[in-house]
């Protein structure tokens, strides 16, 4: 295993890439809440949210900093590992990689101007209205890489002849038919996610005793989001249900272990998977589910994975992520909901500390869901790195090495996963909210 | 086709309207928890 | 012709990441001299106010010359990918502990002698990292045959050329960056901080010019195709030693310190753009040239097109940076 570049490739992305796309998911979550929060404020002339999104922002630079740091080493690392795949990419997909980078680099030099001039415009709605390209800057970017993502999927725009790419379309390529799904849950749940962390952050404040009206402002101005964010995923998710199905259905009968084609499928949830017998215990059903995740029509044919060769099966264990990461999405609507609920009916208290426990919960259940996701789609994708083109077995590096980078990698995420919350809870702690709100009574 | 549209132009929709909600929501409801916020500092001269 | 433009835009990339990137790398290494020397007050608030705002967009060009080099020359990915795993993520290990070290300490709670130094250090080695690549381009160090393609690192480490290079690097990093910051300090009426830094720009002006000549002569024998086109454009060069002899003399009488630092920019842009126009046809000696690897027109006019809107979305951007953060007096001065 240790001789095997493939193998110690994939291992290496992952671990990347698994770390890279929490500081991702948050940095593509919070400008927009930071953005909404200054507004507020400046509109309703209420210095708790004007501080409330200078603390956000304080978070969000260092969680960009790691951000650009890793981001770095998968661009890099994309050539390194998987350098016919590059080639193969940059001669068809480039366009958007070269319009992600440009993205970044707006957001980077606006994030820059926003950090550092907090106080030295006349007119508060200027230092504002600089938010607005780290919010475009860093959807954008989410929508550009996520392209190159779904082209993987679903590879459109050129015609292969004898290994070389002809008549390519690059925005063919771009705007193929998994494009559209994919950026609206990328999107959604990275708002989501980013919501859940700073409500969890003003939950955890209040559990412990603090009863600020500030941290009150910031649970709700989140879980607002959390609610809307929420149902917005669960839209767009089913609505990546009923893509797979049209587009890329053995991904969907590999994530439900579904076997035969068949009408009124049913939606399986958990179970262990005989797999010689292609049988199913401990599995609880829903009847006609999965026909109506696929098709929105109970009698609807879902193709199963024994019409494909098994040598192009993805591998199975994916159902458990697929069921995870629904399961976490029902969850932090669930969450989101009640809190609205009791908030509005003034008859429960939307601030009891179970509620709070729950919310609480859902910061780092997010970010889990992310990466649940993220893996049911990339190994739900397997063998293929460019569907029906390409295998990512083809396409490793040929280097014997690949085993002494994947240490030297771990050890550093391993080095900053450890830092990073250090240097985080530490500059939080060292200005607490209630002294930074005190010196800016004396300051007006 | 319907499933072309669901699958290809809804989901953009969902991100603009979801966030087109989010905006109004926030700065439509008023100021929470304002009544409950006795015991701490009082909103400043603003 | 689309080779043309998107080698030219790269090259351009590139020495925009040579300038930003060297003044940020010196910048480190004289933060963390600063320290140790007790010299805290007089040039570390003037790096900080610079390197501040700035330091992310440094890394962007990087990656913006990478991206782009695949986009327009794909099989690069494939040459250069297969034989830089291992130098290559040395330099990446090397830059995330530079980037995130810094954000920690700049923006974290403490500062700590640890980050400082190894801010410091990976300033000086990330560009010695880099400038192999561009060793390796001249061709000796891979080999590509039925197997695939290879590395000789071995080579790479015995070889005087590369070390030559390697020295190059480092000294016109320290020499860019201490010229940037006399004139920063100059603007900023730091009289402690302008008289330290140019004590360096003088130091380190001589050892770059030699380390040039050095190169020069080093790359007769290693690559003498491409001495001999270096020779024929020869002037390029010459106007660069002029640009170099022209800013160390402004900078040793004390003035238009602002037209010194541009005469640097200057010089190395003729030695920069005159290196890479000789280099040409080759991106990597003798496998890649920029003829035969050049993505397919619709893929380049695209792109291209895409550098155009892109540079009306970062050119006032870009603009709006420096004039908040580099060319405004109060903000430099700390006020």
């Amino acid at each position: 295993m240790l001789e095997d570049p493939v193998l110690l490739s994939r291992w290496l992305t992952f671990i990347t890439l698994g770390f890279h796309i929490i500081m991702a998911t948050i940095g593509v979550g919070i400008p927009i809440f930071i953005s909404i929060a200054e507004l507020i404020g400046i509109k309703k002339k209420d210095h708790h949210y004007i501080l409330l999104a200078k603390r956000w922002t304080r978070g969000y630079t260092i969680l960009v900093a790691v951000g650009v740091v890793t981001g770095t080493i998968i661009g890099f690392q994309l050539s390194l590992l998987w350098p016919s795949f590059m080639q193969s990419a940059g001669h068809v997909i480039s366009l958007p990689l070269f319009m992600e980078t440009f993205a970044f680099f707006f957001e980077a030099i606006f994030l820059g101007i926003y950090l550092y001039t907090w106080d030295r415009f006349k007119n508060p709605i200027f230092h504002w209205m600089l938010s607005i390209p780290i919010v475009i800057g860093s959807s954008a970017s989410a929508f550009f890489i996520t392209t190159v993502n779904a082209f993987m999927n679903t590879p459109r725009g050129f015609d292969l002849e004898n290994g070389a790419f002809t008549n390519v379309q690059p925005f063919v390529a771009m705007f193929n038919p998994a494009m559209p799904s994919k950026v609206s849950h990328v999107l959604t749940t990275a708002y989501l996610t980013g919501a859940f962390i700073l409500a969890a952050i003003a939950a955890f404040h209040l559990l412990r005793g603090k009863t600020h009206i500030y941290y009150k402002k910031a649970l709700h101005l989140a879980m607002i989001g959390c609610f809307v964010f929420s149902v917005a995923t669960i839209v767009n998710g089913d609505i990546s249900g009923k893509f797979l199905a049209y587009y890329q259905p053995e991904k969907l009968a590999a994530a439900e272990w579904h076997f035969e084609t068949t009408d009124r499928a049913k939606l399986l949830l958990g179970g262990i998977l005989n797999e010689d017998e292609q049988e199913v215990k401990f599995g609880i059903e829903i009847p006609y589910a999965l026909s109506i995740l696929a098709f929105n029509r109970p009698s609807a044919e879902v193709i199963g994975l024994n019409d494909f060769p098994q040598d192009l099966w993805p591998p199975l264990y994916i159902h458990y992520f697929f069921n995870l990461m629904i399961m976490i999405g029902m969850f932090l609507a669930a969450v989101s909901f009640i809190y609205l609920v009791f908030y509005y009916f003034n008859r429960f208290n939307s601030l009891n500390p179970w509620l709070l426990r729950a919310i609480l919960l859902g910061g780092p259940m997010a970010i889990l869901s992310i990466e649940f996701g993220w893996i049911l789609t990339e190994v739900g994708r397997q063998p293929w790195i460019l569907r029906g083109y390409l295998k990512v077995a083809e396409t490793a590096t040929t280097s014997g090495h690949v085993f002494e980078m994947l240490i030297l990698f771990s050890l550093l995420y391993l080095a900053l996963g450890i830092l990073l919350p250090v240097i985080l809870i530490r500059l939080f702690t060292k200005k607490s909210v209630e002294s930074e709100i005190d010196k800016h009574h004396i300051i007006l | 086709m319907i499933n072309d549209f669901i699958i290809l132009i809804l989901p953009i929709l969902v991100v603009f309207i979801s966030l087109a909600v989010f905006f109004i929501w926030v700065f439509k409801s008023k100021e929470p928890y304002s009544n409950s916020s006795k015991n701490t500092n009082v909103k400043g001269d603003t | 012709m689309i080779e043309y433009i998107g080698i030219t835009v790269l090259w351009v990339f590139l020495y925009g990441y040579l300038i930003i990137g060297s003044i940020d790398f010196g910048a480190g290494f004289y933060s963390f001299y600063a320290k140790i020397t007790n010299k805290k007050h007089t040039i570390r608030k003037v790096i900080d106010r610079y390197l501040s705002p700035v330091w992310e967009v440094t890394n962007v060009f990087l990656v913006f010359f990478m991206i782009g080099l695949i986009g327009f020359f794909p099989n690069t990915a494939y040459y250069y990918g297969t034989a830089l795993l291992v130098p290559g993520s040395v330099a990446l290990v090397l830059l995330s502990i530079r980037g995130s070290f810094y954000a920690f300490a700049n923006y974290g709670a403490r500062e700590s002698n640890v980050y400082l130094f190894l801010y410091g250090a990976t300033g000086l080695l990330i560009p010695a990292a880099f400038s192999t690549v561009l060793t390796i381009s001249e061709g000796g160090f891979i080999i590509a045959d039925e197997s695939g393609v290879r590395l000789l690192l071995g080579h790479l480490f015995v070889n005087p050329y590369s070390w030559i290079v390697v020295l190059l690097a480092i000294v016109s990093v320290l020499f860019i960056s201490a010229s940037f910051l006399t004139y920063y300090a100059n603007s900023a009426h730091d009289k402690e901080a302008f008289e330290l830094m140019r004590k360096f720009t003088l130091i380190w002006g001589g050892p770059t010019i030699l380390m040039s000549f050095l190169v020069f002569l080093t790359l007769s024998t290693h690559n003498p195709e491409h001495f001999q086109a270096m020779v024929e454009e020869s002037w390029i060069f010459v106007l660069s030693l002029l640009s170099f002899l022209a800013a160390l003399w402004l900078i040793y009488k004390k003035q238009q310190i602002g037209i010194a630092f541009s005469l640097v920019c200057l010089q190395f842009f003729f030695a920069f753009f005159g290196y890479g126009y000789t280099h040409l046809p080759f991106i990597l000696y003798p496998y890649l040239t920029i003829y035969e690897n050049i993505t397919s027109p619709e893929m380049g006019i695209t792109l291209i097109m895409a550098f155009i809107a892109g540079l009306f979305l970062l050119v006032p951007s870009l603009f709006l940076l420096l004039r908040l953060f580099i060319f405004d007096a109060e903000y430099v001065k700390g006020n």
